[in-house]
């Protein structure tokens, strides 16, 4: 049951980073949860690489993969895994579906968690229209401002939340119009680092992107951001 | 509320599925096995030499799976490291984190050394610890069986306390390991297919870079993509 809680607060905390990309705070300014909120209705879409290691505390090697991310309002999410396999998981708003390649073509998974999932990504949803910022029940926030960074801290107000996420930190570029790294640290050691590069926000995605039958492959959508500035 | 909806949801998902995978049976038709005669001693043992040598001592592999239970499908990754010492430990990790981690040691024993509430302890002892078994870790007690009648070599291992007999079925020279199935009261009740042989860096022998199972309560198509071989620890 905490499986549902934990991926709430895993991508919710990537998107509230890219929120925060267009807060427009000054470099030493104390970030606010309000101006979080005001930065997230800005985002209408985001398309970004990233680099993800799952680091465990009994392994000496990580867990790598690397892929992309695209958002677009209203509730529109596509997590796309491109290495070591691929594998893409998307949301239109209204359904979520998984798929895999396999054989050299694209299968859609008869996808066990979709009601779940679907009821994630309608909280994700939330997250950007700024509840999020607004709802403070959640987690405790606190920002460090460090010389090149700042971090955001969420700690989970659930106690039961939190046994499985002690803290995500969502590390800014100074001037915060980039969003370096998340940190999902749990309980144990164990800890999920995703480091973004790549990033471009209210990019005109192509159609099809968030299909939930065909979506668009993600080469076309790269091409739309090689013309266009990060 | 939405966060209560959520996680009832999944444990609404969680339970069917396995209420469902569990009533699930998978039978396949058992092979016809030719007895062994005596112009085939050298497949029986290259056999026993491909199993035996197939993976290398020590090495660490991720790997990427699509689980299928009662119907519905579920991925995972999974990091394996492996040692003549200390056995194969895995970790299963889902995109919500660490689902087990168990160590299956060399005399076969399974210790868990994570449990969380994503998976039942009871599967990762009977099934997680069943296939890094039989798919990871060269089997003891290999005797020759006898051929299939496209010369099929098989080797099956004595039956165990629960009468279950492991057959291993390779390539009418033993070059090549084809097929896995366990039985019991002469049913086949889980069946490996290995698949997608391919060198890796640093590895002699072709490994499988895939794994097709079918067993009694899931099906599990599990792929090697990364296999990297470990030096050997300096003394």
């Amino acid at each position: 049951m905490k499986l549902f809680a934990k991926h709430k607060i895993t991508l919710g905390a990537l998107l509230l980073a890219f929120g925060l990309n267009h807060a427009g705070a000054q470099t030493n300014a104390p970030v606010t949860l309000e101006q979080i909120s005001v930065a997230m209705g800005r985002a209408q879409t985001v398309f970004t690489r990233f680099v993800q290691e799952r680091h465990l505390s009994l392994f000496n090697e990580p867990l790598q993969s690397e892929g992309f991310l695209c958002f677009e309002k209203p509730g529109r999410i596509r997590w796309e895994t491109t290495v070591p396999y691929k594998s893409i998981l998307v949301s239109d708003g209204s359904g979520v579906a998984q798929f895999e390649w396999t054989d050299e073509k694209w299968r859609k998974l008869d996808l066990g968690l979709g009601d779940a999932l679907q009821n994630v990504v309608s909280q994700i949803a939330g997250v950007m229209d700024g509840r999020y910022a607004s709802d403070r029940r959640d987690y405790t926030a606190t920002v460090t401002n460090r010389a090149d960074e700042v971090v955001i801290t969420l700690v989970p107000q659930n106690e039961t939340v939190r046994k499985m996420m002690a803290a995500i930190e969502v590390h800014l570029a100074a001037d915060l119009k980039q969003t370096r790294r998340v940190v999902l640290r749990e309980n144990g050691g164990d800890y999920t680092d995703i480091q973004f590069s790549e990033q471009f926000v209210n990019l005109e995605l192509p159609p099809k992107t968030f299909d939930l039958n065909a979506p668009v492959d993600i080469g076309k959508i790269r091409s739309v951001s090689a013309n266009a500035k990060p | 509320m939405t966060v209560r909806l959520a996680q009832n949801c999944l444990f609404a998902v969680l339970l069917a599925a396995f209420s469902g995978g569990c009533a699930t049976e998978n039978h396949f038709a058992a092979p016809t096995v030719l007895p062994k005669d005596d112009n085939h001693q050298s497949a029986f043992l290259r056999a026993e030499q491909t199993i035996e040598n197939l993976f290398p001592a020590r090495y660490c592999a991720t790997q990427h799976a699509i689980v299928t239970v009662g119907g519905r499908q579920f991925t995972c990754d999974g990091l394996l490291e492996v040692s003549p010492t200390d056995g194969c430990h895995l970790a299963i990790v889902s995109s919500f984190g660490v689902v087990t981690d168990l160590r299956v040691n060399t005399d076969g024993g399974c210790e868990l050394l994570k449990v969380t509430p994503l998976f039942r302890e009871d599967w990762s002892r009977q099934f997680v610890a069943r296939d890094l078994r039989r798919l990871f870790m060269a089997p003891a007690n290999l005797q020759p069986a006898g051929q299939l009648a496209d010369g099929s070599v098989v080797l099956q291992t004595p039956p165990d306390a629960s009468g279950v007999t492991a057959q291993y079925i390779f390539s009418d020279d033993g070059a090549r390991w084809q097929e896995m199935d366990l039985m019991q009261a002469g049913k086949i009740f889980y069946r490996a297919t290995p698949k997608d042989f391919q060198k890796y860096p640093d590895t002699s022998a072709e490994i499988p870079g895939e794994f097709e199972v079918s067993a009694e309560a899931y099906r599990l198509e599990l792929r090697i993509t990364e296999l990297t071989v470990a030096k050997e620890a300096q003394p």
